[in-house]
């Protein structure tokens, strides 16, 4: 048995890679038809001869959240490039989370690392083209309406990953911080999608400055609560000898330990270091300064304000740099975390006092209309149109696929071929044997003339792999619908003692394969008739010492109606996760409709 | 109130809430479970003796193998009949055994959930093999054979535990007793769950814990009609726990040993059930001796005269070998073991082997018949394969 998959599957990340180039040629190509669009509406514009108006400005607050999350967007979208994102995702990120995760949080996630991991490759190049083009939509609107709805599509998206990737933040869950990120950095992408959505006259006056204020206060608040709590593990250091660290002095050190840059790492260890011997002083100094912001966000003076603002700014880089690592370091980093989204909505909150339009739109503010008109005709807007929409195809190149194997319950073959290995086409007959089922009628191999055959080896009395590979043959039986008439089922008892049908019949009750009709279950009347079987059909069968099961060849053959073999498939089930197992199931339902076919 | 302070006021609010739902919670107190886990067992007959105990990683299930050493009568030497399974033994191994034969129940674990069966005539140089299609319980007392070679097998599946009856070959398993038909019978104490089977002579003997008291109802089963012999309700009120750690038959009477625990304190009960000199009414009497605090048993032997020797482990006294004699209906102490045993064995001839296993490696001492001291211990290493029965 193997050790199962590892996230470096050659198979696994050439095909990621693959699909990447293909989904971004499509790209090009979806970017040549939008360039070409645009080139001809521009001549026609210019052909109107339409006098050129100065345009109304962005509000300068909603400019910064629009092109800092755009880029944070895109940022993340080529983070999801990295080649151990297929395999590793949801074993490395998802999982861990889970599993200290809420039961619901955790059941919520579990459906979407089930799609993720029945579809490693379609799920992790979906996520790379939905925030690259998102992250573009954002950049390339401008103000011009698409803006908001790609603001309102981030909103969205921000929402599901929150959820699904990152459990809601962890909010509930023992152990988390303010420092770690919480309450999760998909939380502020999702908030700066629903600013973005927001009517323009949501961008004046003071109420959004407000509003902003408050909940940044409050949020620094109730982190600076929740860090100074007592008895979670923030205020000691700690014993690196007794392995006794504090939950901070813990968080850097595993930072410490993930691939990156030498001066980084060797940081991080002074930082180590300092914590371990003035732990309480560190978690006083984070707890007074988040207390300090929170609290600057609710006095009326705007000096302190910006006072707040600036103190904020600093704790998070500060936070950024020595506790969180930038977030993304280390092979399965998806995102820069949660301290760079706070420093853009903390930037955006002290720019909500500078001017709301330009000086040349209050010259203009008479001639509203007429300027509203020439917009949404002039080349400028067109432009921001044309590259919206050519965003909205980058999005789609990643979620039809994605949606596609959403809805697949049938996990990818390649999986298993990552596994495995690719099945082995073969041209030789199948050799001549002659068993008993589990009912004691006779099998030959000459009775199963004129049926497509998938023949394997199973021991009756088998604790882990053989019920697991009778299991994916059954499920294979039912993917391949009509085609069953015309399959048997095989497979040749692989122990050596426990050869009566009684045992059979035992294993097919508990794998519920009694009431299968085209299921053979084959032993010998003797040990001797059923070891030269294995031996004429290359099965190796061995008894071994202290306890353990029977070792038997895991391989199946695909036998064509002529008798021959068509293809040799192994059937080691590695750690016989459910994604593993249903693309077993997968690629030999595959086969057999193909040796039917033919 | 303003809408400043409701502000400040909710994200205090906010951070106590996260704050106090993220404080870690206090462990669970652990689960009772009514069958106590399998201990080094061991049974000595006309074909020589016979022991299982576990081997490997014991605190992963999943590399932990239980062997089957035996020995041939008047020889010393052990040999590991192991391979005879065909399969893997990490649910560990039931021995039942009478004058003629023994037979060996191979627990199901992870995916398999019947329970394969092999029995041997001649001291394992041929095996052949018996089945039963459901998955035998826990207890170290759910495989019994009879006189005849019939088997008794106690089921423990997701219906409950019930007793299953098969003649000669065990293979054909037909439903004796359930824990409804016990509790049917009049006058017998409501019964818990059924812990143990045996034979009294041929007749099918079991033993329930009752509800709502520690006492301990014991049936036979004649022609599917179960009848009390008696509920032992002897026990001081103040044990809280009562558990079978096995039984044994011998020609003439069935022993039961019980553990009963108050608070730390454990004592061993020996119950003896056997048919009074007219033939009639079978009759238990109880001989106990108490273990002291923090106290467990460690293994578990019966000679075929029904001599029982208990490896006790006690904070106090360290390891102790205590046997018990059914003629004298009486305890004593034997050999204090010579190294750190995992198990003691007890021949015929009233030597005692004692069994440490570490990982791979096993150590075997021999004290003889009235000597004073062990033999020098003899090393094995046995040819585990971690890994094998787990992903």
């Amino acid at each position: 048995m193997s050790s199962g998959l590892k996230s470096n599957s050659p198979i696994i990340i050439s095909a990621f890679h693959q699909a990447l180039f293909y989904q971004f040629l499509l790209v090009l190509l979806l970017g040549s038809i939008g360039l070409a669009f645009w080139v001809q509406s521009r001549s026609r514009v210019l052909r109107l001869e339409i006098p050129s108006v100065p345009a109304k400005s962005e509000p300068l607050a909603r400019r910064v959240i629009r092109l800092g999350f755009g880029l944070l967007w895109i940022l993340d979208g080529f983070l999801q490039m990295q080649s151990s994102m297929p395999l590793g995702f949801t074993s490395q990120v998802v999982k861990p989370v889970a599993s200290n995760s809420p039961a619901w949080i955790s059941t919520f996630m579990g459906f979407f690392e089930g799609v993720w991991n029945y579809h490693p490759v379609t799920s992790a190049t979906a996520i790379v083209w939905i925030q690259i083009g998102l992250g573009l939509w954002l950049i390339v609107s401008g103000d011009t309406k698409w803006s908001r709805y790609g603001g309102l599509t981030a909103f969205v998206w921000g929402l599901f990953v929150w959820g699904a990737g990152e459990g809601f933040g962890q909010l509930g869950s023992p152990g988390q911080s303010w420092l770690f990120g919480l309450p999760g950095a998909a939380l502020f992408y999702s908030l700066a999608g629903i600013l973005l959505f927001m009517p323009s006259s949501g961008w004046t006056g003071e109420r959004l400055q407000r509003y902003l204020k408050r909940g940044l206060g409050g949020l620094f608040i109730a982190m600076s609560l929740l860090q100074g709590w007592p008895g979670r593990g923030f205020w000691q250091g700690g014993t690196p000898k007794t392995r006794s660290l504090g939950s901070l002095a813990l968080m850097i050190h595993q930072m410490s330990q993930t691939p990156q840059p030498d001066f980084l790492s060797s940081l991080l260890r002074h930082i180590f270091a300092f914590d371990l011997a003035h732990g309480w002083m560190v978690n006083l100094v984070a707890t007074l300064g988040l207390l300090m912001v929170g609290l600057l966000m609710f006095v009326n003076q705007g000096p302190l304000v910006k006072v707040g603002i600036l103190l904020g700014i600093t704790l998070c880089s500060v936070t950024w740099v020595l506790v969180q690592d930038l977030g993304f370091l280390g092979g399965t980093g998806t995102d820069p975390n949660s301290m760079v989204p706070q420093i853009i909505f903390l930037a955006a909150l002290g720019l909500t006092g500078a001017r709301w339009i330009s000086p040349t739109q209050l010259v203009q503010d008479t001639e509203e209309l007429p300027e509203i008109a020439h917009r949404q005709t002039g080349p400028a807007y067109r432009l921001r149109v044309a590259a919206s929409i050519g965003a909205c195809g980058v999005i789609l190149i990643g979620v039809i696929p994605g949606a596609y194997g959403a809805t697949h319950t049938s996990a990818d073959s390649i999986l298993t071929q990552a596994l495995n290995g690719a099945p082995q086409p073969q041209v030789s007959p199948l050799p001549k044997f002659s068993l008993v089922n589990q009912n004691g009628q006779e099998v030959s191999n000459s009775s199963l003339i004129g049926k497509v055959v998938a023949l394997t080896f199973l021991d009756d009395v088998c604790v882990s792999t053989c019920p697991l590979i009778a299991q994916e043959f059954k499920r294979a039986d039912s993917l391949i619908g009509s085609i069953s008439k015309k399959v048997v089922l095989v497979a040749i008892n692989s122990n050596p003692r426990f050869i009566s049908t009684n045992y059979l019949q035992a294993f097919d009750r508990q794998e519920g394969l009694s009431s299968l009709v085209n299921w053979e279950f084959l032993t010998g009347t003797s040990y001797g008739q059923l070891a030269l079987v294995w031996r004429h059909l290359g099965a190796l069968v061995e008894l071994l010492p202290g306890g353990s099961m029977v070792d038997h060849s895991e391989i199946a053959y695909i036998v064509g109606p002529k008798g021959n073999v068509r293809y040799l498939v192994n059937t080691d089930p590695g750690q016989a996760t459910g994604a593993l197992n249903s693309s077993f199931s997968g690629e030999l339902a595959g086969l057999l409709k193909e040796v039917a076919r033919t | 109130m303003s809408g400043k302070t409701k502000a400040l006021l909710a994200a205090i609010m906010l951070g106590l809430l996260i704050a106090g739902c993220t404080t870690p919670s206090a462990p669970k107190p652990g689960s009772f479970d009514s069958f106590r886990p399998l201990v080094p067992y061991s049974v000595d007959s006309s074909q020589g003796t016979w022991a299982t105990f576990p081997m490997g990683q014991l605190g992963n299930k999943f590399n932990t193998f239980w062997q089957l050493f035996h020995r041939q009568p008047g020889t010393s030497r052990w040999s590991n009949q192991v391979k005879a399974t065909a399969t893997a033994t990490n649910g560990g191994l039931l021995l039942a055994s009478n004058q003629t034969e023994l037979a060996v129940a191979i627990r199901p674990s992870v995916d398999l959930t019947f329970t394969p069966i092999i029995f041997t005539v001649n001291g394992g140089s041929t095996w052949s093999n018996g089945l039963l299609d459901s998955p035998i319980a826990r207890s170290p007392a759910a495989f019994a054979l009879g006189p005849d070679n019939s088997g008794l097998a106690l089921v423990e599946n997701g219906l409950g535990n019930y007793v299953v009856e098969s003649p000669p070959g065990l293979k054909a398993w037909v439903i004796i007793a359930t824990r409804k038909s016990l509790d049917a019978v009049k006058g017998a104490c409501s019964v818990d769950q059924i812990v143990g089977v045996n034979f009294l002579i041929s007749t099918p003997l079991i033993e329930t814990t009752c509800k709502g008291s520690n006492g301990l109802g014991v049936y036979t089963v004649d022609n599917s009609h179960p009848q009390e012999i008696e509920t032992i309700r002897s026990f001081r009120p103040a044990i809280r726990h009562l558990q079978l750690l096995g039984s044994e038959s011998t020609a003439s009477a069935t022993e039961i040993l019980l553990q009963a625990t108050q608070t730390r304190h454990l004592e061993l009960l020996v119950e003896t059930v056997q048919v009074d000199g007219s033939g009639g009414t079978p009759v238990v009497s109880t001989v106990q001796i108490s273990l002291g605090n923090r106290s467990q048993v460690s293994s578990l032997s019966w000679n075929s005269q029904g001599d029982m020797l208990v490896l006790a482990n006690s904070k106090s006294t360290g390891q102790l070998g205590l046997e018990y004699f059914p003629t004298r209906r009486a305890w004593s102490t034997q050999a204090t073991p010579s190294f750190s045993a995992s198990s003691l064995v007890l021949g015929n001839d009233g030597s005692i082997w004692e069994f440490e296993t570490s990982g791979k490696t096993l150590q075997i001492a021999q004290h003889l018949p009235g000597a004073t001291g062990w033999t020098s211990p003899t090393s094995t290493r046995v040819a585990l394969q971690y890994g094998s029965s787990n992903f």
